[in-house]
């Protein structure tokens, strides 16, 4: 299989763990702190230690289609954090640490080091574990509303003007409430 | 004139062929959600990201566009998209619904019957009928696929339970072709009527939710309802205070500080082109 690519194929749920870091990586900074939050308080816990917590600058190269190659277009500070979890062992296999997985833009290891733990938290399934219904396990719930772009532009849609489907409500609440004051 | 900086229609070709194979798709399957990989657009997510790409997607140089919010030519967000494409696609516009090509809307259709070769792209926020029942899309396309719409129509019987009425007026839910239970976008319940039989094309985007959903030209649409509760397309009771028209949606217009009102048509062509017609007529 090709590799999962969310920005360029519509993101299918379930979503594979690459996608997942995809998704994470773009995510709101605050969205995902509360939510590795959560599972530091015990929604989902899944006690972490820092095995890696790095900072350093990769290359961007950017693959333009209509050339048919990729052009090197300048360099970008990356934070990246790998988590070494509680273990899981079974009677066919010894115990052994888990792991999750954070890499995000810019020099913000509060963000790395809470993707790590809410990458961990979505892999509930994959290591047999229990899904206990926190928030930070539920794949489809987190992924669906990480993205802040798209948070903001559709809380803001608000201020746009509303009047026409606000005006079929208010004949409807309109005609509701004088059938209800005939009946009474 | 076009800005010789951006492709014509701002998407690159590649993009364009991509949406297009998801709006051929939608169109071979009237009333499916078709997935495709939206673009982020330089406007936000939730004014018209997935109407855009599908105008973007099929304008042609010889195109005639027009963009309309709430019925209006002037709102803010049509203002904005007829000038988006003005720009990167040089296009000529139109505020003439009957001299349009292609026209973009922002939750109204409009009251001049379209014709065929015109295409009417419609801006979607939830393209899922379904979402308000069930939130979670792996479930909800399970339902799609199985024609399990039961959760739907449960609903719309609670509805008339308690209030005596389908408690739904805009985003009226429809069924296309017998087969899909589709979100029409949240066009006043009152515009229902208009989807079914049209003999333009319908294209609906969801920019940030990456569907794409389609009514090919003559596609049947039904308003659910229940026999003895059949579906009304209701508007106020009023005739516009400008033009006179009594077929026509309202907007209601405060005028005021104690409570003054006026009705008048939410189809600023329809409304403009009335009064002209009667000027006309009186000289």
């Amino acid at each position: 299989m090709a590799a999962a690519r969310l920005t360029r194929e519509p993101l299918e749920l379930p979503a594979c763990r690459a996608l997942r870091l995809q998704a994470l990586a773009r995510a709101d900074e605050g969205f995902l702190l509360s939510l590795a939050y959560s599972t530091q308080r015990g929604y989902a816990r899944n006690h972490a230690f820092v095995g890696e917590l790095r900072i350093g600058k990769v290359a961007v190269e950017m693959d333009i289609p209509e050339l048919g190659f990729a052009v090197e277009i300048g360099e970008v500070t990356l934070t990246e954090c790998e988590t070494v979890n509680q273990f899981k062992g079974s009677k066919t296999a010894p115990p052994q640490f888990t792991r999750g997985y954070g890499l995000v833009f810019g020099q913000t290891e509060r963000k790395a080091i809470a993707m790590a733990l809410v990458d961990r938290a979505l892999r509930w399934q994959e290591l047999g574990e229990e899904f206990t219904g926190a928030p930070a396990q539920d794949a489809e719930f987190v992924l669906s509303h990480a993205d802040n772009v798209q948070a903001t532009g559709f809380l803001e849609h608000i201020k746009l003007p509303h009047y026409v489907d606000f005006q079929s409500e208010l004949e409807l609440v309109r005609k509701l409430r004088a059938e209800a004051e005939a009946g009474a | 004139m076009t800005d010789a900086a951006y492709n014509f229609a701002y998407l690159d070709e590649q993009t364009k062929r991509m949406i297009r194979r998801a709006i051929l798709k939608a169109l071979a399957i009237p009333g499916y959600q078709v997935p495709f990989a939206s673009r982020e657009m330089p406007m936000p997510y939730g004014w018209g990201t997935g109407g855009v790409q599908l105008s973007a997607a099929v304008l042609l140089p010889e195109d005639r566009f027009k963009v309309i919010d709430q019925g209006a030519d002037d709102t803010t967000n049509a203002v904005s998209i007829r000038k988006f494409f003005e720009r990167t696609a040089g296009v000529a516009t139109t505020t003439r619904t009957a001299d349009a090509t292609v026209i973009q809307t922002r939750h109204r259709i409009p009251e001049t019957p379209l014709a065929e070769g015109q295409i009417l792209v419609y801006q979607v926020p939830i393209p899922e009928p379904l979402r308000f029942l069930e939130p979670r899309e792996t479930e909800t396309r399970r339902m799609h696929a199985l024609g399990d719409y039961g959760l739907m129509h449960v609903k719309l019987y609670e509805d008339i339970a308690r209030h005596g009425h389908v408690a739904t007026a805009y985003a009226y839910p429809v069924m296309v072709e017998g087969r899909y239970v589709m979100d029409p976008s949240p066009i006043p319940k009152f515009d229902n009527p208009k989807l079914s039989g049209c003999p333009a094309i319908q294209l609906f985007g969801a920019g940030r939710e990456q569907r794409i959903h389609a009514l090919p030209p003559y596609a049947e649409v039904v308003s659910l309802d229940f026999e003895d509760h059949p579906f009304e397309a209701s508007k106020p009771d009023h005739p516009c205070a400008l033009c006179g028209a009594t077929e026509s949606y309202l907007d209601e217009v405060i005028t005021d500080d104690r409570g003054s009102r006026m009705f008048v048509c939410s189809d600023t062509d329809y409304c403009t082109s009335r009064r002209d017609a009667a000027l006309e007529a009186a000289q």
